[in-house]
């Protein structure tokens, strides 16, 4: 028995890599999603994995091929389908959209079949790969800007079967009601899937904390495919402790633009509504301009940008209620 | 003491923007000054940031200076400019948008020339020439780290100008445990060079720190504000324009001749590099570059002679298109305990 995606074959008990979702370019460039096949020796379920939506969260393949490389397809049950960096041509320029349309692939849904080069691009990878899998984790970063630590998890879809595979994800803060978007994950979730954002670090913490992050995204992988039973062994995690959030409030920018500084030291901790979490300071004279307030009580997720200059559109903060604390194990 | 039309009279601070250009659609990227004229006379000390439009940490640390910097305890004048390359931090970028250049490249200037020639040419004109002392605050950007203060070689290794004494001094009561300089043809282009001898002319000492960047900044940020700030505390201490002991990482300051610099090798990919301060022998790898999609190694980065990595450097997994870290050997190390750190001007 052989699977095969687009030109990509692996037998039972064997890896194959190579690329999906071909588009060709105006210049005649292939706009295409490099992936991994891990075909288990035994039949289980599908998960796809993902990372490099954007082009400025490419961390994540630093170790995500390694992963591949270190499991053994006869150990497995079910088949593991990873992008290692979904995203290559923003890659290739640095930029968060896809450099031929300057599209946002988290923002194209599920595609287009007669839309622009992203947007085909993306209909051939949902159709070819996302549809068929039973599971999806969509691994993010903070980009440039920001730092992360969580799980994120939709309203939508088979949310019990989602938040699980979140807890069991081995990272810190699973935050429930993830905001809607028009992401693939969210499509997939839309279509019943078990679909998890894990959220893991960002380049304000790649000096200090690369080694631990790369190592928090292969937990991922690996928990999530011995959640769903087609890897034996024991979740790892770093201090085995979940903390399961109800999320109530994203926290943007707020209208006075400078320098913002966030309370990072409060992330993990209670805060209560009026509480300062951020402030943002004149760039020229200095002055505190405005203050930035939690607009209800809440637990302050491991989110959000941290460095003083942030992108229009940042995330800076997101609290939420505290629902359950549990034990990974 | 007075800087364009911005005017400060003694024991007084004062804020305004400094003219410089116009773009074509009317934008005026004028410049943000900090005057304190001290009530007693002394030297004039110019400190400034984001000349590199992303690199804004030192602007943070100037900020904080200007805020807690009294111009009644003051002797001489202090011009702090948080800002040069408005419309670059304005986007974000290193270099000035209106025309892609990079002001810091093209010191004295040009009246006649591009918005950033002309920038160049009023700031060089009307704020570096006033200056006994010109500190420039660097960082690593968002996808770098950096914790060292630069300056450039002496012409004659042996024999130091008194200009260049006085340079070595500041550099180390800075208060960071570490400084570099490029022996003369390793790094820095013609624009470089042409500014430095510009500011020479004009009797002006001038160094560089850098220290902070995007990549550090989770964990080392505020670290990195405060010993900034303190650094600048500690040049307006040794041109004893105020009182005070100094401050700094500890005890010695190590120099680096940093007479290695490490370019961006044929082929890209992610980058995985050697941490700072570590030891890397002639012919051993720096860095590997890996396929993003497979892992595998496309190819290395060698060292070219036994050396410190200096604490700088691209961290971020893709590369730029330049220079991707500096090593060197050190050249001095000087106790502070015992060292004399003030420089005195007529």
């Amino acid at each position: 028995m052989t699977l095969r995606i687009g030109t990509i074959e692996a037998k039972k008990g064997q890896k194959a890599f190579g690329f999906v979702g071909s588009v060709d370019t105006r210049g005649r460039f292939s706009a295409h999603i490099p992936l991994h096949i891990v075909e288990g020796a035994a039949s289980g379920p599908v998960l796809l994995v993902q990372a490099g939506v954007s082009g400025l969260e490419i961390e994540p393949a630093m170790i995500l091929p390694k992963v591949v490389e270190d499991l053994d397809p006869r150990q497995i049950s079910g088949t593991l389908l990873l992008v290692p960096l979904l995203n290559t041509s923003g890659f290739e320029f640095e930029q968060v959209n896809a450099v031929w349309d300057s599209k946002d692939l988290n923002a194209l849904g599920r595609g287009k079949a007669d839309g622009t080069v992203s947007e085909r691009m993306i209909d051939a990878y949902y159709r070819e790969i996302v549809a068929g899998t039973d599971a999806l984790v969509d691994i993010h970063t903070g980009g440039l800007w920001g730092y992360y630590r969580y799980a994120g998890v939709y309203k939508t879809g088979d949310v019990q079967r989602s938040r699980e595979l979140a807890v069991r994800s081995g990272l810190p803060q699973v935050l429930l009601g993830q905001p809607e978007d028009r992401s693939i994950a969210f499509e997939a979730a839309k279509d019943g899937k078990a679909v998890v954002s894990g959220w893991i670090g960002g380049g304000p913490g790649l000096r200090d904390f690369r080694d631990d992050d790369m190592r928090r995204v292969r937990n991922l992988v690996l928990n999530s495919m011995k959640h769903l039973r087609m890897l034996s062994g024991d979740l790892e995690s770093d201090d085995g402790k979940v903390a399961v959030i109800d999320g109530h409030s994203v926290i943007g920018l707020p209208t006075e633009r400078g320098f913002i500084f966030m309370a990072k030291e409060k992330r993990g901790t209670v805060v209560r509504a009026g509480e300062k979490i951020g402030y943002v300071r004149h760039p020229f004279t200095g002055d505190v301009i405005r203050e930035i307030l939690a607009p209800r009580n809440g637990v302050v997720l491991h989110a959000g940008a941290v460095i003083p200059m942030v992108p229009e559109d940042a995330t800076l903060a997101i609290l939420g209620d505290l629902m359950e604390e549990r034990m990974l194990r | 003491m007075r800087v364009g039309s911005i005017e400060a009279r003694p024991g007084t601070h004062v804020f305004g923007y400094l003219s410089v250009a116009k773009s074509r659609s009317g934008l005026s990227p004028d410049i943000p000054v900090h005057l304190f004229c001290g009530a007693k006379p002394g030297p004039t000390f110019l400190v400034q940031g984001a000349i590199h439009g992303d690199e804004i940490f030192g602007t943070i640390a100037i900020l904080n200076f200007v805020s807690r910097l009294d111009p009644r305890k003051l002797r001489g004048n202090v011009i702090a400019v948080p800002v040069v390359n408005r419309m670059g931090f304005e986007l974000g970028k290193r270099v000035c948008p209106i025309d892609g250049k990079d002001i810091s490249r093209l010191f004295p200037g040009n009246a006649e020339g591009s918005v950033s020639d002309q920038i160049a040419y009023t700031y060089f004109e009307e704020v570096i020439k006033k200056a006994n002392v010109m500190l420039d605050l660097h960082a690593g950007g968002l996808t770098g780290y950096e914790r060292y203060v630069l300056f450039t070689a002496e012409k004659d290794p042996e024999n130091h100008t008194e200009l260049e004494k006085k340079c070595r001094r500041l550099v180390v009561a800075f208060g960071l445990d570490c400084a570099a300089f490029f022996p003369p043809g390793t790094f820095g282009g013609s624009g470089a060079s042409r500014g430095k001898e510009a500011m020479d002319e004009a009797g002006v000492i001038s160094f560089t720190v850098e220290l902070g960047g995007g990549t550090g900044w989770f964990k080392n940020g505020e670290d990195n504000m405060r010993d900034e700030e303190r650094g600048i505390w500690n040049i307006a201490k040794a041109m004893r324009m105020i009182d005070g002991d100094f401050e700094a990482d500890g005890p010695f300051c190590t120099i680096y001749k940093a007479d290695v610099v490490l370019w961006k090798p044929p082929y890209d990919g992610l980058y995985i590099r050697k941490k700072q301060f570590e030891h890397v022998k002639a012919g051993e790898v720096f860095a590997s570059i890996l396929d993003p999609y497979t892992g595998k190694e496309l190819g290395h980065v060698y060292n070219t002679k036994d050396s410190t990595v200096v604490p700088g450097g691209q961290q971020w997994p893709t590369l730029g298109a330049t220079s991707i870290v500096e090593l060197g050997t050190p050249d001095e190390i000087v106790d502070r305990r015992t060292a004399d750190l003030h420089v005195s001007f007529e």
